[in-house]
């Protein structure tokens, strides 16, 4: 497999014999959960650091529907968010994302917010379709960017945000792929990168969910744009809202870029006049005919969400923030696996993958059961997005009071060097990638037919 | 008659004096971001550890009568430097670390590291004009807003023609600037800190036309 990643995030060096020399050796001490439950405690530190570290940068929310509002109660929860203005144009929805942001600004227009030069950073949480021109102004405006995922509904779009994003020197851009921030995930990639689960060959992942998807309003405008999900001309659909974050995590697990998707279609349950779906299979095909297989539907919600991926030695799956191993019986012992707290799945026993989930950690202080890493990833993702921001705004401040702020070029050279200060977060090429697949599923979906997905596609 | 040939000459000194006063205008070269690093070196009881920065503002000064693009002989030289670095600027690669160090520097307070020249000489005359100039700089230096004199022998390498990038190193005492060396408790217990740190910088800077138009 050819080893490429785009992504600033860095991975610990793991191989498989220093894995599972590591993992036998003095009864987990550095094994895969005592490992993880340090860094647990050093990033717990590190967190706490941060916040006297570096001065919170004035934040904004542009899009106020129920995401918007997840995200300003997210916010609420970060000691570092210093929210001072949102963003929407739909009356009822800003009186009541003002609950989660008493103090902020509000603004029935999103270019009186960027007007604001106290608010250095915004997350846009506006209907995909809208994403673009409301990127451009921000990164015009010098504002650091967090755009949800996908980047938007069309190729020319994503193209257009890159370039824009490229070319804003000094401005951080970070994609909504929450995944990508999340400790635990990268606690699980070490794992899967070791070579732990033999060959990883195939992945499977699944989100079911009954609802409807759809927004009642007593205004058919209103609620004809605030449905705008369910509108194929104008929405990637199931494949693009939901879909988005498993191509990616998948794509970045397995460390390849899919060179095909097919997809499938259909609608079983809500025949509301809907153009979208409310059931799809994705398959992305990978290098070496390895492939994801992704069932999303809002008609049955058995067994939620997760992933599977299935290596020649173990199959792992991960739900939500926790994570199993299923051992096959000629795998060889690991070694630490003995001592690991395990859980019955239907006949099938799971090695719990979860950091602090070992006997070790049990005789200890805490639960084996309770997760180091409790929030969701949109937490570690907007906790990146504060840090990374104010990390930026600070070295365009160091720049510019010591050096000729009009060499963009030194700038930009300057900000590259500060990466190993930032928090793991997606980059811009992280999102166009995960935005041309989504992109192109959806089409894959809407033709019931096999796109392929070259390399140029996701040149930025 | 008399008194138009008194207007000229008077109007020609003070067009000469103008003259001589645009020559007479120091040299300025202001920091540059190209290839300018500090590096500080320190000791701990479980490892060595080390921050870089990129930044170090500042302009370096040379009389126009000083030799700059030629063979300065050894001796006092008519050149300054003043430099600073900001300290959030400075980064070990780990969070914590950096937020330990600048608490310890009392960086909201002071928050950069600061070197003025007093005193510069020519330590070893260069044998002709390509050859690095070998100057010993002393001056103050002001670390968590306490200032010590200091002395640093620094290499201006003139290598080229449009930039100056001078190497020096120095190692000082953290207690000596008021700061006691951090003993942080961390995931694997207490570190201690060793009071000495060697500090290693590549200044570049580049030239301003005149001393106008480097403000």
């Amino acid at each position: 497999m050819k080893m490429q990643d785009s992504s600033p995030v860095k991975v610990a060096a793991v191989n498989r014999r220093n894995f599972i020399k590591r993992s036998s050796a003095g009864t987990l001490a550095a094994t895969l959960a005592g490992a993880a439950f340090t860094s647990s405690k050093a990033q717990a530190a590190e967190a706490a650091g941060e916040k006297k570290l570096l001065d919170p940068v004035g934040i904004g929310v542009i899009g106020c529907g129920a995401w918007g509002r997840d995200v300003l109660r997210t916010l609420a929860e970060l000691p570092s968010a210093n929210v001072l203005g949102i963003a929407e144009n739909y009356e009822p929805f800003l009186k009541r994302a003002k609950d989660s942001a008493p103090k902020a600004q509000g603004y029935s227009d999103y270019k009186e917010l960027l007007a604001n030069k106290d608010i250095k950073s915004v997350v846009i949480a506006t209907p995909t379709h809208q994403h673009k021109q409301v990127v451009l102004d921000s990164l015009a405006a010098g504002k650091h960017v967090y755009c949800e995922a996908p980047l938007a509904n069309n190729e020319e779009d994503v193209r257009a945000i890159a370039k824009a994003a490229s070319a804003a020197v000094g401005s951080f851009f970070q994609p909504g792929l929450q995944n990508r921030s999340d400790p635990q995930r990268h606690f699980l990639l070490a794992f899967l990168r070791s070579g732990a689960a033999g060959t990883i060959f195939r992945a499977r992942s699944q989100w079911q969910k009954k609802d409807s998807w759809r927004r009642r309003s007593p205004n058919p405008d209103r609620e004809k744009e605030a449905n705008w999900r369910l509108d194929d001309s104008i929405s990637l659909g199931l494949a693009g809202e939901i879909g988005i974050q498993h191509f990616d995590a998948v794509s970045w697990f397995l460390k390849e870029d899919p060179i095909a998707v097919s997809g499938f279609g259909a609608t079983h349950l809500w025949n509301d006049g809907r153009t979208v779906p409310d059931s799809v299979q994705v398959v992305l095909e990978y290098p070496n005919k390895v492939f994801l297989n992704c069932d999303i539907t809002l008609a049955n919600s058995f067994d939620g969400d997760h992933e599977l991926y299935y290596g020649t030695d173990s199959a792992v799956m991960v739900r939500k923030n926790k994570a199993w191993m299923f051992r096959e019986a000629d795998a060889p012992l690991l070694g630490w696996e003995v001592y690991a707290r395990k859980d019955a799945f239907f006949g099938e026993l799971g090695i719990a993958l979860v950091a602090n989930a070992t006997k070790l950690v049990a005789q200890g202080e805490k639960p084996a059961e309770e997760a180091p890493y409790a929030n969701t990833p949109l937490f570690y993702g907007l906790e990146a997005f504060l840090h990374n921001s104010a990390t930026y705004t600070a070295g365009v401040a160091d720049f510019t009071e010591n050096y000729d702020a009009s060499d963009k070029q030194a700038m930009k050279e300057y900000l590259d060097s500060l990466q190993k200060s930032l928090m793991p977060s997606a980059s811009l090429a992280d999102g166009v990638k995960a935005s041309m697949v989504a992109i192109k599923a959806s089409e894959a979906i809407m033709k019931n037919q096999r796109v392929a997905l070259p390399k140029s596609l996701f040149q930025v | 008659m008399r008194l138009l040939t008194r207007f000229i000459l008077v109007a020609a000194a003070l067009a000469l004096s103008l003259v001589g006063s645009a020559h007479a205008e120091a040299i300025i070269y202001k920091a540059s971001p190209a290839g300018s690093t500090v590096k500080i070196d320190g000791t701990s009881t479980i490892h060595n550890w080390t921050v870089e920065g990129k930044i170090i503002g500042g302009q370096f000064e040379a009389d126009p009568g000083f030799p700059m693009n030629g063979t300065p002989d050894a001796g006092k030289a008519s050149t300054k430097a003043k430099a600073s670095i900001p300290i959030r600027s400075l980064k070990s690669g780990k969070t914590k670390m950096d937020e330990v160090m600048q608490e310890h520097m009392k960086a909201k307070d002071h928050p950069r590291i600061d070197f003025e020249t007093t005193e510069m000489s020519v330590k070893v005359a260069p044998a002709s004009a390509k050859d690095a100039i070998v100057f010993d700089a002393k001056g103050k230096l002001t670390i968590s807003g306490v200032t010590k004199e200091t002395a640093m022998i620094v290499t201006c390498d003139r290598s080229d023609a449009t930039k100056l990038k001078f190497k020096g190193e120095t190692t000082l005492k953290m207690t000596d600037f008021g700061i006691q060396p951090p003993a942080p408790s961390l995931a694997l217990g207490l570190i201690k800190t060793g009071d000495e740190v060697k500090i290693t910088i590549e200044w570049v800077t580049a030239q301003a036309r005149t001393e106008a138009a480097a403000k």
